[in-house]
């Protein structure tokens, strides 16, 4: 009797264990596909190391400093001294936390008139909402009840050294604010900067003797040179793809086609197109998500900013895929609606040695579409540079650029045809005329490098240093030594 | 009436004067920056000269100073900063301040430009020749430019300022647009 009890309870204890086993096996073979696909994806490298996230203060930085030493001597403060920011931030947070803070709406004349003193002039490519600004850099404002909504520009003036000057360029309003604190650490601020031996800036009607305060520089000593850079990503790297993909689709690709054009494209697609990655064969990457009748949480600009920062940390890393570590600011910022669903766009460029990244086109090194907490659309094209390379551009030999007024008076002819295609008709009858009346038009002349789409009709694997004529929102690139056209807009507005 | 005639006789005279020297001006070369007897407050220059066709210009720098004494000095300019007073000027020797540059212009249009830094207060001419391909003067023009210390420069209209006060609606407006957003 007791032998049979031993063989059943052997038995039951063999069935129990080979129960377990089984669930365990089962446990080990689906973990992969099944808690892959349901896991919160992870950063596309941080499994294998940490890439810190920029902060919000880190990318938003300053498109330009530009500071007025009297009698028409300006500079714009190189981007390597952008400490000249942080010192600006201390004093306007100070400023804006004293005593009997007000603010009064003034005019357009009154703003530039004060410019044209000694005074530095902030200036962002965007809008940028005041009081949420403000919180974000841990500025306490001490005016109950701030008319300003948003700001794209701020000033100091030693023409009215009490007061800090503010433009709001989504509703074309200036300000005027005016504190008990003293602003004389500005003032110094100006002098320290004349000291320093940054290029001179003159506005353009010194030099043309046209009606445009927009600033031209002299030419310039320049580090700069070509470039060579790689694609983060090419087409052949199946690992690579598949390891980017399941950043977005999880590591089983669970109702996930895949599609390899011919071209070399790869396209990944979820469903019947609910989420979709492109690949190009040119490295750049899309990926879009179709947006439901769900509700959306509205969230505010750095709230989305935040999340925005966060998500292509995990899909892709702020570096290249191959760990190019560039500077990124934001370059961009916009309010969107997407079937009737509100968010932001934000567009994000690269500094490379201190001068930033420009595509030929309508490209951008990161850009993101935000509706709520949910993106809509992300598109990446980062470039692959050797840290050699990197380091090399800091210690290359200085030399001197073509004189941009010598572009201007080579190619207005260019200038202007560029300009007319994109709808902005230069009047004229005479060359003269046509050479005023373009160059009245000009924006902004800076330097930065250019990625072309191709040079000659082949694709160089090189950036370029280039001078940049904007207008409006057209850029034009010219070498920045031999003053060759390399670049303008080829597709929609300004394209030719 | 004689005073009055010789006013008239004066003033025409002095017309002519004027018509005389800027006929030897090159119609093609203008001087864009300073503009005659401008006032800068600044211890630098931009000078912008356009030339409407290829050319070879001369470019010289120099500042005016007065005798006394035997001596060569800077004008006081905090004194006399009226054009037709430094046009009366008398015993002004001209001082070099750079070297004399030449400019040779290929196309239909073309800018010189120089930037001169560290120049003290005082009364400085530009002098522009327009050069043939032996060196030979074709035409000559001058311009003036008054330099005063950048501590002098005129504060800002304090009118120019005056900003209006939110009035008591866009106060209520900012108010709701508060509360509600836009």
């Amino acid at each position: 009797m007791t032998k049979p009890i031993q063989i059943e309870r052997l038995k039951t204890i063999i069935i129990v264990v080979l129960f377990l086993m089984t669930i365990l096996l089962l446990y080990f073979s689906w973990k992969d596909s099944f808690f892959g696909s349901i896991k919160i994806p992870t950063a596309f490298l941080s499994q294998e190391k940490s890439i810190p996230l920029p902060t919000a203060t880190e990318l938003i930085k300053p498109n330009e400093i530009m500071v007025n030493f009297g009698s028409d001597a300006h500079t714009i403060v190189p981007r390597k001294d952008y400490f000249y920011w942080d010192a600006f931030v201390l004093e306007v947070t100070s400023f804006l936390g004293a005593k009997n803070l007000k603010i009064t709406e003034i005019n357009r004349n009154q703003f530039d008139e004060s410019m044209n003193f000694r005074s530095i002039r902030i200036k962002f490519d965007f809008n940028l909402p005041f009081r949420d600004t403000l919180e974000q850099f841990g500025i306490q404002e001490n005016s109950n009840n701030t008319p300003i909504e948003m700001f794209t520009s701020v000033g100091y003036s030693t023409a009215i050294p009490d007061s800090i000057v503010v433009y709001d360029g989504k509703n074309h309003k200036y300000y005027r604010l005016i504190s008990d604190y003293n602003l004389k650490a500005l003032s110094e601020m100006i002098g320290n900067i004349e000291k320093e031996s940054f290029d001179p800036y003159f506005p353009m009607r010194v030099f043309l003797g046209i009606d445009n305060s927009s600033l031209m520089p002299i030419s310039v000593k320049t580090e700069m040179k070509e470039v060579a850079y790689g694609k983060e990503i090419n087409y052949y790297e199946t690992e690579k793809i598949v390891k980017f993909a399941q950043t977005f689709f999880g590591n089983g690709f669970d109702f996930v086609r895949k599609i390899t054009e011919n071209s070399g494209t790869t396209i990944y697609m979820y469903g019947y197109g609910q989420k979709t990655l492109i690949l190009n064969k040119d490295g750049a990457i899309e990926y879009k998500e179709e947006i439901g009748d769900a509700s959306y949480d509205t969230l505010n600009y750095f709230d989305s900013l935040t999340y925005a920062v966060k998500f292509i940390g995990e899909h892709g890393s702020w570096e290249s895929l191959n760990g190019t570590k560039l500077t990124p600011f934001l370059k961009e910022a916009m309010p969107i609606i997407i079937n009737n669903k509100s968010g932001y766009r934000f567009v994000f460029g690269m500094i490379i040695n201190n001068h930033p990244l420009y595509f030929d086109g309508k490209k951008e090194a990161l850009s993101i579409d935000i509706i709520g907490s949910h993106i809509v659309n992300y598109k990446r094209q980062m470039l692959d540079i050797s840290q050699n390379t990197l380091e090399s551009l800091i210690i290359a030999p200085q030399n001197l650029t073509i004189d941009p007024i010598n572009i201007l008076t080579k190619d207005y002819m260019k200038i202007k045809t560029v300009l007319n295609v994109a709808g902005i008709i230069v009047p004229g009858t005479t060359e003269t005329d046509f050479f005023e009346n373009t160059s009245i038009l000009i924006d902004e002349i800076k330097i930065g490098y250019i990625k072309t789409d191709e040079k000659d009709g082949i694709q160089t694997g090189k950036i370029y240093p280039a001078w940049i004529f904007s207008v409006g929102d057209i850029n034009i690139y010219f070498d920045i030594f031999s003053g060759k056209l390399l670049g303008y807009p080829k597709q929609g507005p300004g394209g030719v | 009436m004689k005073k009055y005639v010789f006013a008239i006789f004066l003033i025409i005279i002095m017309l002519i004067s004027t018509t005389t020297v800027f006929a030897d001006r090159d119609p093609d070369v203008f001087v864009v920056n300073p503009e005659q007897y401008g006032t800068i407050y600044s211890d630098n220059l931009l000078i912008s000269v356009k030339i409407l066709k290829p050319k070879t210009i001369k470019v010289a720098f120099y500042e005016e100073k007065q005798l006394k004494n035997d001596v060569a000095v800077s004008i006081n300019v905090n004194k006399i900063d009226e054009k037709s007073e430094l046009a009366k000027l008398n015993n002004l020797i001209s001082k070099l301040v750079y070297d004399k540059e030449t400019f040779v212009s290929t196309s239909k249009l073309s800018f010189y430009t120089k930037r001169v830094e560290d120049i003290k207060p005082g009364l400085y001419r530009i002098k522009v020749d327009t050069v043939d391909s032996l060196g030979k003067i074709l035409f000559t023009s001058n311009t003036r430019v008054i330099v005063k210390d950048k501590s002098l420069e005129p504060p800002a209209e304090v009118s120019l300022f005056e900003a209006p006060h939110l009035t008591t609606i866009q106060i209520v407006q900012n108010f709701f647009k508060n509360i509600f957003g836009n």
